[in-house]
């Protein structure tokens, strides 16, 4: 009788290890392609506090870098982007940060306000699957599935990448039991050069009305924030192209929001010439999302506005995060130079 | 027993099957016909473009994170956009925005919003600036300024 509960017992961890070792392997690892998948997971691995946090889509994650606020300000700072991050996913993501540190202020990118319902499997994975189990992810699944979708398949994503197996890579393989680092405190450097060459605008909707569950979870970011005696200020990229465009109307709700509840919103559409922006230069993709050299000039810009605002003083007189913040300066300036041109 | 397992099986292959069958098979009707080519949201973009001949305005935009172009391509009258999936563009959208166009229903900019509900019957929704009619997998817009189409907008929805 022993020995046939020891047999069960063996098979049982037998089949969870293969399991397990499946998972591993199956799952996407986000490190030569799509590193934006990488970015939400490698939050974890930050050793100390931040003045500032980030949370949106890909408007914080390539347009701001914490080594340049660093560098200029001696302010820290991470931002919590992903590809297309809807707000009910920056609010639990920024549930989840504020129970770990408590920043001077929250930064949120109001583009995705524009979104009303889960949009796409493929950029809720990139979002979700790297957040670590909790109740905010439990959370955040369930308000972010698009039809079709299972919790389950969040939970055990074994589920979901079974059929990758023909898919298979060396990297893979190279990334089964770690992951590099892909984002400078969550910032991902592009250093290609790709002018914007047009200034078509987003066609006409058919109504401008900014969701109200979207509104919705931008109230629940504000009344958390107010709840942990965080700065909540909203900013929009000074990014504008046709397919990703911030109409004038949404704009305007926006303001009447920050204005009715007494936050700061930056707009930063139109101050190309305050910020130093030259769209023949500082955009690697004809306009859609900046540079390094744009997102340099936008930070620079932008941690003066933060200074000023939060009367932050900086932490260059701190040994410890000091010498923590230069190895990321200099990880930042390393990859800045040898350039990710493909 | 095995009677019963396969009288089970066969119910629940039945039930299957017939979860399947769409019962709406026309509703992909609300596609553009611009200069006698038909223009449908999903339709691939390749054959189209060929058949429109050179476009007199162009530009295109990276999606966020993922490979491929959301690419727009302008002929006057009507505006053409397209989405990249596995390696082949495909139609998302299509802008009639002057009254060089007409639907296939023969509506265009400045009719009233009375001949559109005519020409296509009760909207899906309606408001004060639109009518909208669902279609499979996309939606037909008419947008309108005091009751008067000032552009029509053939989109493909959120997947």
């Amino acid at each position: 009788m022993k020995k046939k509960i020891l047999c069960c017992a063996a098979l049982l961890l037998a089949t969870v290890l293969l399991l397990g070792f499946l998972q591993l392997l199956l799952m996407p690892k986000y490190m030569a392609d799509k590193q934006e998948g990488a970015l939400i997971g490698e939050y974890y691995r930050e050793t100390t506090a931040h003045d500032v946090l980030f949370v949106g889509d890909c408007e914080v994650y390539e347009c701001f870098t914490p080594p340049t606020l660093w560098e200029e300000y001696g302010v820290t700072s991470y931002i919590r982007g992903s590809a297309q991050q809807l707000p009910w996913q920056s609010y639990h993501l920024l549930e989840e940060m504020l129970k770990r540190e408590t920043p001077k202020a929250v930064v949120f990118n109001v583009y995705a306000l524009k979104y009303g319902t889960p949009q796409n499997e493929a950029y809720n994975r990139m979002t979700l699957d790297g957040m670590r189990m909790s109740r905010e992810k439990l959370s955040a699944i369930r308000a972010s599935m698009t039809e079709g979708e299972s919790l389950l398949s969040y939970l055990l994503p074994l589920l979901r990448f079974h059929s990758r197996w023909d898919e298979l890579s060396a990297e893979d393989w190279q990334y089964l039991l770690h992951r590099d680092t892909v984002s400078h405190n969550g910032y991902l450097m592009q250093t290609g050069i790709l002018p914007k060459t047009s200034d078509r605008e987003g066609v006409p909707l058919a109504d401008y009305t900014l969701p109200a569950t979207a509104m919705f979870y931008l109230e629940q970011m504000r009344l958390l924030c107010e709840e942990n005696g965080v700065a909540l200020i909203l900013i929009k990229a000074p990014t504008n192209n046709w397919r990703y465009y911030w109409y004038d109307e949404w704009d305007a709700q926006i303001a009447d929001y920050a204005d009715g509840h007494g936050l700061s919103y930056y707009n930063f559409i139109g101050l190309d010439g305050e910020i130093g922006l030259d769209w023949s230069t500082d955009t690697y993709d004809g306009g859609a999302h900046l540079n390094v050299y744009g997102a340099e000039k936008l930070t620079s810009y932008f941690g003066e506005i933060l200074c000023r605002e939060l009367g932050l003083a900086g932490h260059r007189d701190d040994a410890e995060i000091s010498a923590v913040w230069a190895e990321k300066l200099d990880a930042y300036k390393q990859e800045k130079e040898k350039g990710n041109t493909p | 027993m095995k009677k019963t397992v396969c009288l089970l099986l066969s119910v629940l292959l039945a039930l299957s099957l017939c979860a399947c069958v769409d019962p709406v098979t026309d509703k992909k009707t609300y596609a553009a016909a611009v200069e006698g080519v038909r223009i449908a949201v999903d339709d691939p973009a390749e054959p189209v473009l060929s058949a429109l001949g050179a476009w007199s305005s162009y530009d295109e935009s990276p999606s966020c994170a993922f490979e491929g172009l959301d690419k727009i391509y302008g002929y006057g009258s009507f505006e053409i956009q397209t989405y990249t999936k596995d390696g082949k563009d495909y139609i998302r959208a299509v802008y009639l925005i002057d009254d060089g166009c007409r639907t296939q229903r023969d509506i265009a900019i400045g009719d009233t919003a009375e001949a559109v509900k005519e020409a296509y019957g009760t909207p899906t929704r309606e408001s004060e600036g639109s009518l909208q009619y669902a279609g499979e997998g996309m939606t037909l817009t008419f947008l309108l300024r005091d009751g008067i189409v000032t552009n029509i907008q053939y989109l493909k929805d959120v997947a």
